[in-house]
């Protein structure tokens, strides 16, 4: 089990969670002018890289909160989101 | 159709625990509902304090005031300019806990560190399987609220989980 460091409740079990998936991922700004492709790639094709990733989650069982966060997909390791990518 | 007084119609209420015998007064633990609380969820600042009540913060700018029973819904929460409340009083019962050994049964079935929790504050989290507020009310006093459909689960568990200490 993951224990995952809430930034409003402190770490806490990862069963009180929520997955949201990659952080950043934009809504396109004019969705109706992509081509299939495109679109698919912004609905499906995520980073899945080995290594530290910048993830979403909603502390649904407790503050309800979503917040971001880095998480190691290797070790599993978590640490604030590094300076420069975007909440 | 005449519609009945408004206290007769109280008298039909069925706490969510009615009924199930739960309850236990031993030496070092005693565990009772206490149902009918006039809930009120608010989000905004935290609300002023409530006679014979409690306020407990839930979540960043989410508080959960917590007011005696009434026969007509009474309880207005003190509101801020800009605050909104929504009454929850039908969401969840209350268990009371106290004793030496109410922490120890709720840390029995909750993975949340309860000993740092200092008293006036709550914690939101997963006891015995149900998502549950406890609110800390004194060092060996704890307030237990709880959603009405899981109500009975949780007095089950928390039953067995204070065999010892019977």
């Amino acid at each position: 089990m993951l224990r995952i460091p809430c930034p409003h409740c402190g770490e806490r079990d990862e069963t009180e969670f929520h997955y949201g998936g990659e952080a950043g991922v934009d809504y396109p700004a004019d969705p109706s002018a992509l081509d299939d492709v495109a679109w698919a790639e912004y609905l499906f094709v995520r980073a899945d890289p080995a290594g530290w990733f910048t993830e979403r989650w909603c502390h649904v069982a407790a503050c309800r909160q979503w917040f971001t966060i880095d998480r190691h997909t290797v070790s599993d390791e978590f640490r604030p989101v590094s300076e420069g990518v975007r909440a | 159709m005449t519609v009945p007084e408004s206290t007769a119609l109280l008298e039909l209420r069925r706490s969510p625990l009615a009924g199930s015998a739960f309850g236990l007064s031993s030496p070092g633990l005693t565990m009772v509902e206490d149902p009918f609380r006039q809930l009120v969820e608010v989000r905004g600042e935290r609300p002023a304090d409530v006679d014979r009540g409690h306020v407990w913060g839930l979540g960043p700018g989410w508080w959960l005031v917590d007011g005696p029973p009434s026969e007509v819904v009474a309880l207005e929460a003190p509101l801020a300019p800009g605050n909104r409340g929504v009454d929850v009083s039908g969401q969840r019962t209350v268990v009371t806990l106290t004793g030496a050994h109410a922490l120890t049964v709720l840390a029995h079935g909750c993975p949340v560190d309860l000993e740092v929790v200092a008293v006036g504050d709550a914690v939101q989290g997963v006891l015995a399987g149900c998502q549950v507020v406890l609110g800390r009310v004194a060092d060996d006093g704890w307030r237990c609220y709880v959603r009405a459909s899981y109500a009975r689960h949780l007095a089950a568990w928390l039953t067995d989980a204070a065999t010892p200490y019977r």
